[in-house]
């Protein structure tokens, strides 16, 4: 998981850099001065070693030299005399054993010894031993108050016969040879000394052991160490003293600008309308800040003047989006939300609100007569007229279809009655003969207000404008009803609260609704070929049946949503296998919906059910009525994709033959209205040629309502493939065996019993 | 008869007759010859030998000095060159088998009748060796101890006697001993001969040795000496440099006045060092 790090300061970061850039200094310094010190210490390591070597090179030097001044003395012949004739020794001793030229000026004392190693004359004086080993020539130290004293013993050979005549012994300082023969670089000869205790012979290699010394000090090694030394301290002194004057000079000429800026930055935030004007602010001392500084002010105004357009465009959109294109009023959207902001300021401020529904009457029927643009006209004028009566601040929405409506705030019911009024009269004296249409038009108007008493009234108060429509509709009603709670009483079955709702709910997020299938059986047969989906829906454990759906959803414009949710469930419903394989399903389109751009792309996921199931679009007949193009298209399509048309309800409503052949459809489902003629003898003739010209012209029928077995087996005789009612099955949520489905053939047989 | 010669042409001459008798020699060998005396020491001697069948000659160091000094030895070297048969002893002066020149202050244990009991031994050698008299060349002291030698036998089997620088003791302006240090030499003779004592003797100041053997060096003062020089029976030849200044004025007319063959070599030193060893050299060979 990335590590998120919370961004810091400039002025952190600066302290921080500086602060980092001090340690790294320092860190070099310090690793220079130690490499320094390293150097040094490997410059003395080598400097002792040398200096060692100076030590034993001038040791060695000094008694190479006494070595061959004592070989020089042992081959002089004067030796060679005294060995050959003793008679004169002493004499010789201590005029010409010490006095001649051969002898090292740092020589003490001189012995001759016979062969046998015994001193040729006891001499009083001498610091020589009086006897030697023969076999131990060579050279030793000799200690003596604390002064080394090299002896060094050679035997004397005659020169003829090389024979050992006897040996001579001297005795010499070392110092003065040592310090005389010392080439000394490294060694201080000032302060060499000798750390020995008195002892009478140690051999003279590790006589060096014995000698102390100091290193000299190499004035130009010393010289560069400390200018080194200096110079980094020095070098650390400016680098601090400069980091103390550029640091706030930095802060100043850097931060301070970069600060200036992002104070800036938060002024716009906190401001954005802020409108800057940079050449009215004195310049940054950076240039490339004073740049940022000045494109930011740019950016700013651009993006202010960018977000006023975009305010201007988004309020046309929004005007766009909220306004109905054909009438110029407010759309249904806007409603909406219009509703939902009063609805707001309702809960906290009680004014009277006045909800005002306009319905005309019998719209279908003139737009089917008259034409859509007749239609349209007449909605136009309509809409116009009752906005020209609205006062200042009111809007009227089209709510859908014929529906309009205005919201009244601070207005009493008296007063909106007035209004309502004046809408209706102006409505009634409207010239529409002027649009070609011969019959007046005329419009119910239903009123409700809230109530100063109740609570949350305002959340019914759309229930209650329905409910006052519903009964301007109907005859013996005035044309103008405002709500009143005996209205409520009257409507409760058709308009209940507990049903608006459930439906809202359903439609909106497809809970509690539910698909209850009624099976199509073949009469001949007696199998269920297909299953009708008819939705239901289900509120605190009670089914909310189409006849208190449809109002609603037809009132509120709301067919494309129901039907979205229809389809969904019953996609799930085949997914889930609540459909008998082998069978199939009609699934019933609203007019709304059929014309619908989107249609074959909510319907596209049945075709992965093809294979297993017969798939039918039910219409109904009314539906066809307006955009029969556009409905002529989709349908087109959707054959295409495999499903089959049924035309729903023929012979209701405003039937025309003319539809039937206009229009793709397979199937024709006679109405129960006209199935029933079944059972009149007197028009059994008419649905019998109906039934064989439908037949005649390639569809297929299906007669819905048949509740007996003799009706299906006479509406059998009379052509109609298919049958559906409850004599085969009512709609039910689980579809049953179809096996256990009433054979036609079998009814009959019970029917005749 | 003094011979000077000085002049250059004849100087020339002698060198390129030098020059034609090395080319004429034959081929020569050096060997150091030991020898056991009586007296135990031993002694050496380097004969340089030649095929020709010329004179032999024995050269003899000077003072203290052994056959390496250059005077002898360069003379030896040309002399050999120019075929004669040389031999070059080393007197001991009781050391055995001496090769070093001996200080003054050393302890000498020797004497004059040593020196010559040395030479008679080297004479008989080198006469036995070549069955040919033999000719005598001395240096300085050397030449006294040869006269000395030639004093005491009178029958050796010399032929010739070349003396040069010769010199005897108490005499010349370096000579340190004095008729003082011979009385207190023969006073300490009497009192303890055989002790040794400091004497002043030729160019030493401390002359280390017994009053005896002291006295039988200064014994041979310049009036022994001529008085050799009138007694023998065949006169030496004695060559002198003319800047000898270790020679005193007296000297070399008393010589003269003895009418002995005195060769003096102008411009010469006590050692005929530089060019005028040629000058000797040639002299001597006139001389052979």
């Amino acid at each position: 998981m990335a590590i998120r790090l919370r961004p810091l300061s400039l002025s952190v970061f600066t302290t921080i850099f500086v602060a980092v850039f001090l340690i790294l200094l320092f860190s070099l310094g310090h690793a220079t001065y130690r490499e320094i010190v390293e150097l040094d210490h490997s410059f003395r390591t080598a400097n002792k070693l040398r200096a060692d070597a100076e030590i034993r090179a001038a040791l060695n030097d000094a008694i190479d030299l006494i070595e061959k001044s004592t070989r020089q003395l042992a081959a002089w012949e004067e030796v060679a005399q005294q060995l050959n004739d003793v008679t004169f020794y002493s004499y010789w001793y201590r005029h010409r054993a010490k006095s001649n030229s051969l002898v090292s000026r740092h020589t003490l004392d001189v012995a001759l010894y016979d062969q046998g190693g015994s001193v040729l004359s006891q001499i009083d004086t001498s610091l020589l031993p009086e006897a030697i080993e023969t076999s131990d020539t060579g050279h030793y130290i000799q200690v003596s108050q604390y002064e080394p004293l090299l002896v060094v013993i050679v035997p004397v050979e005659d020169s003829l016969t090389k024979r050992t005549l006897g040996y001579v012994a001297t005795l010499s300082r070392v110092l003065p040879a040592f310090n005389r023969l010392g080439h000394f670089s490294q060694v201080d000869p000032a302060t060499l000394s000798i750390d020995i205790a008195e002892t009478d012979r140690i051999p003279s290699q590790t006589f060096a052991e014995h000698i102390i010394y100091r290193l000299s000090s190499d004035p130009y090694t010393a010289a560069l160490k400390s200018a080194v030394t200096q110079s980094l301290l020095r070098l650390a002194g400016i680098a601090f003293i400069l980091t103390l004057l550029i640091f706030p000079l930095a802060a100043w000429l850097v931060n301070r600008p970069i600060m200036q800026v992002s104070q800036y930055i938060d002024r716009l935030k906190r401001d954005p309308q802020l409108t800057v004007a940079t050449e009215t602010q004195p310049p940054l001392l950076i240039k490339e800040l004073d740049k940022i500084r000045v494109s930011l002010n740019a950016y700013h105004n651009q993006l202010n003047l960018v977000n006023s357009t975009l305010d201007e465009k988004t309020r046309e959109l929004h005007n766009l989006a909220h306004r109905d294109p054909l009438t110029g009023v407010m759309s249904r959207s806007a409603f909406d939300d219009y509703w939902r902001e009063v609805s707001g300021v309702f809960q906290y401020s009680r004014n009277q609100i006045c909800l005002i529904l306009f319905d005309i009457n019998h719209f279908k029927a003139l737009n089917d007569t008259y034409g859509h643009q007749t239609g349209d006209e007449v909605l136009i004028a309509i809409s116009q007229t009752i906005k020209n009566l609205l006062q200042g601040g009111e809007q009227l929405f089209r709510l859908g279809g014929d529906e309009f409506a205005t919201l009244l705030i601070g207005c009493n019911a008296r007063k909106a009655m007035q209004i309502a009024k004046r809408c209706h009269l102006a409505i009634t004296n409207y010239p529409f003969d002027k649009l070609g249409i011969n019959e007046p038009v005329r419009m119910s108007i239903g009123l409700a207000h809230t109530s100063l008493d109740e609570a949350y009234s305002f959340d019914s108060l759309q229930w209650q404008a329905d409910v006052a429509v519903h009964f301007a509709k109907r005859p013996g009603y005035s044309s103008i009803v405002c709500f009143t709670q005996d209205l409520a009483k009257n409507a409760r079955g058709l308009y209940s609260s507990r049903t608006h709702s459930a439906v809202y709910e359903a439609i909106a997020s497809g809970s509690g609704l539910i698909m209850h299938y009624q099976p199509i059986v073949n009469l001949e047969k007696g199998e269920p070929q297909y299953y009708e989906a008819l939705v239901r829906i289900v509120h605190e454990g009670q089914l909310i049946m189409p006849s208190h759906i449809f109002p609603l959803v037809e009132a509120r414009s709301l067919e494309l949503d129901l039907d979205r949710q229809v389809i969904a469930k019953i996609i799930a419903d085949l997914q889930n296998r609540v459909i008998p394989v082998g069978t199939g399903v009609s699934i019933n389109i609203s007019a709304p919906t059929l014309v619908e751009s989107e249609l074959i792309n909510w319907l596209a996921p049945f075709k992965a059910y093809m294979q297993d199931y017969k798939l039918l679009i039910e219409v109904t007949e009314t539906a066809l009525i307006t955009q029969l193009q556009t409905a002529r298209n989709n349908l087109e399509s959707l054959r295409s994709m495999g499903f089959r048309v049924a035309l729903d309800d023929f012979g209701s409503g405003y039937s025309s033959l003319r539809y039937l052949g206009a229009m793709p459809v397979d199937v024709v489902k006679f109405d129960i209205a006209l199935t029933r003629l079944i059972d009149d003898q007197a028009n059994n003739p008419i649905l019998n040629y109906l039934a064989k010209m439908i037949t005649e012209s390639g569809h297929l029928l299906v007669a819905e309502g048949i509740e007996t077995a003799q009706a299906a087996e006479q509406l059998a005789k009379l052509g109609f493939r298919y049958g559906q009612g409850y004599y085969f099955g009512r709609p039910m949520l689980k579809i049953a065996d179809p096996k256990s489905v009433k054979n036609p053939l079998n009814f009959s047989a019970s029917f005749k019993k | 008869m003094i011979a000077l010669i000085s002049n250059t042409t004849s100087r020339y001459l002698s060198r390129v007759i030098f020059i034609g008798c090395l080319l004429l020699a034959g081929p020569v060998r050096s060997e150091v010859i030991h020898e056991h005396l009586g007296n135990g020491l031993v002694v050496s001697a380097e004969y340089l030998q030649s095929d020709n069948r010329r004179s032999p000659i024995l050269i003899l160091h000077g003072f203290l000095q052994t056959r390496d000094f250059f005077t002898v030895r360069r003379l030896a070297d040309a002399l050999k060159d120019a075929g004669y048969p040389v031999l070059l002893p080393n007197l001991s002066l009781g050391i055995d088998h001496r090769r070093q020149s001996l200080a003054c202050e050393a302890i000498h244990t020797h004497s004059m009748g040593q020196d010559m009991s040395e030479i008679a031994f080297w004479v008989n050698w080198l006469s036995r060796r070549t069955g040919q008299p033999i000719t005598l060349i001395g240096h300085s002291i050397g030449s006294l101890t040869l006269l000395a030698y030639l004093d005491r036998y009178h029958d050796a089997p010399v032929e010739k006697s070349i003396f040069i620088s010769l010199i005897p003791f108490a005499q010349g302006p370096i000579a340190k001993e004095s008729t003082a240090d011979k009385r207190r030499a023969e006073a300490d003779l009497l009192s303890a001969g055989d002790k040794i004592h400091r004497y002043p003797l030729a160019f030493c100041d401390k002359y280390t040795t017994t009053p005896g053997n002291y006295l039988s060096y200064l014994d041979w003062d310049q009036p022994r000496a001529l008085n050799t020089i009138v007694g023998l029976k065949r006169k030496p030849s004695i060559i002198l440099g003319s800047k000898d200044i270790r020679l005193g004025a007296e000297w070399k007319p008393r010589l003269q006045a003895l009418k002995a063959d005195i060769f003096e070599i102008e411009g010469a030193n006590h050692f005929f060092d530089h060019t005028h060893e040629f000058d000797l050299f040639d002299t001597i060979e006139q001389l052979l």
